[in-house]
């Protein structure tokens, strides 16, 4: 816990230090992520397959764009998602059927991966509430700031266990991405924070999508990756066959707009 | 006449026979002729018979049953003149004796020979244990002014601190929640302040520390690897002390004395560091207003009520405080209170019943504006214990008890005010820990000396929520149960052994099996362990943790017992062990168990240790080689891991040099390999964040860890009634920056990820002035 840290270096804030070494990681195997979206309501597919690289290797991740990528409902006849360039794969206008099992399977050097994903109803969004607010000075005397907040507005269904990801764009450039369920909120009316602080003329864009429970814990796993404190630091549970890093995540999708007078 | 003959040896064959040859009991106390305090390790033996004596037991009597005859009794303890005692066995005897302090012998250079050879380490019945008395404190090197009975067990071998920051410690490459610590019988959860810097023992108060790794002797259970057993001082019953050290860092002050004269003593003592006092040097606001402190307090109190009744009372009370700015503050602490009574129901039958209280909890507490948030725990203990010993004859000890121990565990309740005011609370569990246990100490001819013994033991989970789980860890169903509903009951049985054999008065072997359940466990989310990690009982879900282990040791005395060499391996095999799933949610959640896999582990390995004990310079070498495993089906694709604690090296050097009657220098060397940590082997992008990719789960390891400590007293001139030195040590004399955790991140300047090694503490200097009051 933090706390540790806190602790010793308040006790010696005169001893404590801290230095680069060299470490040796041993990371020459190279595996496949492949993040796999499919937003329902939006009709589109978007597939973003790339190669881990070294860790302390400053270039970005490989992308590959010769992988074969299919998608299919539980009817069957796959349908080609084609290749865009820079590692991206998109196919448009592929209608949607509430509640089936979609999968996905990619082919790369000569394996197969597969994933499936349930396409759960869209919980609709109701117009966001903007507030202006001022922020109180904080403990150590800092001034506080103001501004607009957005708040989301949507009410959770009682009857299902459902599962969120919400995806916030300012001005164009994705803000904030998070993941949550209903475990504290089934049946409720939920305004919450989205995002804050805004001025006059900044366009927000808050998409919230329905997901499913292995893409929630999927995203819930991978946030602890960055904690440096975690007890279990191991790969999120695999979503994809043959042990295939990233994600597949078959969405229902509301969005609203606003822009702040 | 010839009836007469036969009559009479008839009559003297009976005699013989059903008279048991007419055995009678030498029994009494054997204490310190200048406090009063009994001593723990006093043994007699007689002079006219081999291997024939008995030990002191833990209130320092002792029984020995003999044939009817003439004997020279040797009454010994360490650190003690040995005293002898001619007697004439044709009754029971009750004799207690006083034992007089060895006047310090380091500055002669020869040794002294005397009548009955130093090598009660050899010969002595009482196997596999890591003892320090009060004499061996004494000697020990000294940390910021203190004398740290848990960092020197640290030092002796298959014993190692759980790192820098950390609070536990590992014993033969068991967990740190796997060692039962016991002051004064009761139960000490956290047995360190400031995060392992200083332990919770006051050496001023300490009469004896005892650390069983193997052959753990019927009457200790609860815990898997290790019982580490402190017993406090009683008080000096003969005449008033004060004693107590002013420190750069700590200051502590203990008075003792008598209630009534021979009859009854107290003894009171505590400390204070204040870290804090330096903190309000700074200029900067936020260092300013921090607040780091720790304090304890130990009081004991006995009265003697008649020659055959005592009873004792002893209390602690312990507190560490961090506040960090004005709005957070952080506490934790344990506090425990016994009351015990002592009979001597029979010159063979000694009786302890203890009535026992100890708790566990912490607080913390954080402000922001209008807002607050606070969160409690806590773990209560209730222990009711019934022990006897009883001494058949001069070849069997025989000791049995039973205990019983209600636990409350209070995970959490949070409550937080302002705009989201919010109350949660973990629920409650309660538990009855229960144990049985016969054990008997035999001798078998002259060089055998066996230890046999039986533990039924048991935990009932009782009231609160059940839940049950998948594989997956999804909740299936929860059950409600009323307070005294019992939800799950776990036992076993525990053998114990311990025999040791000995070859020559120079050189014995000693064997030692043991049999351990723990029905209590410590769960961390962190790779450190905090005092804030939280403790959770067996139930429906989680089993409880079972330890075989087998040890065989080789112990040698070496040139008139100056020199003490002990060689043992040993094999440890752990069952139900327990980790997390991957991305487990251990922050107040009450569904916890849902989060938990379970495995199994083993350790083994060998440990080397020379000791010289007598003469101008002293100290030992100790060094371990080992390796600690464990095997989870959900963890590393179910092969087997290294646990963090496998530290295949372990060497700690120990030198105390006493110049002359006024200086005395000490040094402390420390070489260990690192923990086994999980580093990455690669990197990915998700949504336009780095993530780091993992293969192996503990395949890497961190930098070795060393360091070399430095001490010196000087003794001023000693006067009748006044003693007092100053002592200087630094920690980490040549500055290593050891690591204590290293983290992966971006470099600030150019974007490329880097290693950075975090390190804790680096030289530390510290002055203390000693005195006491005799």
């Amino acid at each position: 816990m933090k706390i540790a840290i806190i602790i010793l270096t308040g006790l010696f804030i005169f001893s404590s230090c801290e230095k680069v070494i060299k470490v040796d990681l041993n990371d020459t195997e190279k595996r496949i992520i492949i993040q796999g979206n499919y937003s329902g309501d939006g009709q589109v597919v978007d597939v973003k397959i790339s190669l881990t690289s070294s860790y302390f290797d400053n270039s970005t991740s490989p992308n590959l764009d010769n992988a074969v990528v299919t998608i299919s409902d539980q009817t069957g006849s796959p349908q080609n998602v084609p290749s865009i360039g820079n590692g991206k794969y998109q196919l448009l206008n592929y209608a949607p059927t509430a509640g089936a099992t979609y999968t996905m399977t990619v082919v790369y050097d000569g394996i197969e991966y597969k994933a499936s994903s349930i396409l759960n109803s869209t919980i609709a969004q109701d117009p966001m509430h903007i507030e202006y607010e001022v922020e109180e000075p904080g403990p150590f005397g800092e001034e506080g700031e103001e501004g607009f907040v957005a708040y989301i507005n949507y009410t959770d269904p009682a009857s299902t266990t459902d599962f969120y990801q919400v995806v916030t764009h300012v001005n164009g450039e994705q803000m904030e991405k998070y993941v949550s369920n209903d475990k504290f909120i089934n049946g409720s009316t939920v305004i919450d924070y989205a995002y804050g602080f805004l001025k006059s003329g900044d366009t927000i864009n808050i998409d919230l999508r329905t997901i499913n429970e292995a893409t929630h814990d999927y995203y819930v796993e991978l946030s602890t990756l960055n904690d440096g404190n975690v007890a279990t630091p191991a790969n999120p549970k695999y979503q994809w066959s043959n042990r295939g890093l990233g994600y597949f995540s078959v969405f229902g999708s509301s969005v609203r707009e606003h822009i702040i007078p | 006449m010839k009836s007469m003959k036969k009559l009479s040896l008839l009559l003297f064959l009976f005699i013989a026979t059903f008279g048991f040859g007419q055995n009678y009991t030498i029994s009494g106390s054997i204490a310190d002729e200048g406090s009063g305090e009994t001593l723990l390790d006093g043994s007699v033996r007689v002079k006219e018979l081999s291997n024939v004596g008995a030990r002191t037991n833990a209130y320092g009597f002792y029984s020995l049953s003999l044939p009817k005859g003439e004997y020279t009794l040797i009454y010994r303890a360490s650190g003690f003149d040995v005293q002898e005692k001619v007697i004439t066995l044709d009754k029971d005897i009750a004799l207690n004796i006083d034992l007089v302090m060895s006047k310090d012998v380091q500055e002669v250079a020869e040794v002294k020979v005397t009548a009955v050879k130093e090598n009660e380490n050899i010969t002595s019945s009482e196997m596999n244990v890591t003892r320090l008395t009060p004499k061996d404190i004494e000697l020990i090197p000294v940390l910021f002014g203190e004398k740290d009975v848990m960092k020197t067990l640290q030092l002796t071998p298959g014993v190692s601190s759980a790192g820098e920051g950390s609070a536990g410690f590992f014993v033969r490459g068991g967990g740190a929640d796997q060692n039962l610590i016991l002051l004064d019988e009761a139960v000490v959860y956290n047995a360190s302040h400031l995060l392992g810097f200083f332990s919770v023992f006051n050496s001023d108060a300490i009469k004896d520390v005892s650390l069983y790794k193997t052959g753990i002797p019927a009457r200790f259970g609860g815990r898997a690897s290790s019982v580490m057993d402190v017993k406090m001082k009683e008080g000096n019953n003969r005449r008033f002390g004060v004693s107590g050290g002013l420190g750069l860092i700590s200051s502590r002050l203990a008075v003792e004395g008598p209630i009534v004269k021979n009859k009854g003593s107290f003894i009171l003592s505590g400390r204070r560091s204040y870290l804090d006092l330096f903190a309000k040097l700074s200029k900067k606001k936020t260092i300013k207003e921090t607040k780091l402190y720790f304090y304890d307090i130990n009081l004991k109190a006995n009265y003697r009520l008649s020659d055959k009744d005592r009873i004792f009372i002893s209390g602690y009370f312990g507190r560490d405080v961090f506040g960090f700015g004005k709005n957070s503050s952080y506490d934790w602490g344990n506090s425990a209170a016994t009351i015990r009574y002592n009979r001597i129901i029979s010159n063979k039958l000694f009786s302890n019943t203890s009535f026992i209280y100890s708790n566990f909890n912490y607080k913390i507490s954080e402000k922001s504006g209008t807002s607050s948030f606070g969160v409690n725990s806590s773990i209560e203990d209730w222990n009711l214990k019934q022990n006897f010993s009883y001494y058949p004859n001069k070849n069997n000890t025989l000791k049995l008890g039973i205990n019983v121990m209600h636990h409350t565990f209070k995970p959490g309740s949070l409550q937080s005010t302002g705009t989201e005011a919010v109350t949660l609370k973990l629920k409650n569990r309660y538990g009855v820990e229960f144990g049985a246990y016969v054990q008997n100490d035999q001798k078998i001819g002259s060089r055998l000396n066996l230890m046999y013994g039986l533990r039924y033991s048991g935990f009932a989970l009782v009231g609160g929520t059940s839940y049950e789980f998948d594989n997956d860890g999804k909740k299936l169903s929860e059950r409600d149960y009323k307070r005294w509903e019992q939800v799950k009951l776990h036992q076993g049985i525990e053998p114990r052994l311990s025999m040791s054999f000995i070859l020559t008065e120079h050189n014995s072997i000693k064997l030692g099996y043991n049999r351990n359940f723990q029905y209590m466990h410590q769960l961390s989310n962190s790779t450190t362990s905090t005092p804030l990690d939280v403790w959770v009982p067996v139930s429906n879900n989680i089993k409880p943790q079972i330890a075989d282990q087998i040890a065989l040791g080789y112990y040698q005395n070496l040139y008139k017992n100056i020199f003490r060499i002990s060689t043992e391996i040993y094999y440890k095999n752990l069952q139900n062990q327990i980790d997390y799933r991957n991305g487990a949610d251990l922050i107040f959640n009450n569904e916890i168990e849902g989060e938990l896999v379970y495995g199994k582990g083993r350790a083994y390995g060998l440990e080397l240790q020379i000791e010289k004990k007598k003469g101008k310079i002293t100290g030992w070498i100790s060094y371990t080689l080992s390796r600690s495993l464990r095997q989870f089906d959900q963890i590393n694709e179910g092969k087997e891991f290294s646990a963090r604690q496998d530290r295949t090296h372990d060497l700690s050097v120990v030198l105390m040099y006493k110049i002359n009657k006024k200086i005395a220098l000490s040094s402390t060397f420390i070489f260990y390999t690192g923990n086994a940590v999980t580093f990455p082997a690669g990197k990915y992008e998700i949504d336009g964040q780095t993530y780091p990719y993992y293969t192996e789960r503990n395949g890497h390891r961190m930098p070795d860890y060393h360091r070399l400590d430095l001490g010196a007293t000087f003794y001023f001139k000693e006067r009748k009634h006044f003693d007092h030195n100053l002592n200087f040590s630094i920690y980490n004399a040549y500055a290593r920056q050891n690591a204590y955790r290293i983290e992966f991140r971006k470099n600030e300047d150019t974007g490329n990820p880097e290693a950075v090694q975090i390190s804790l503490f680096r030289i530390i200097p510290s002055l203390t002035y000693n005195f006491k009051i005799k």
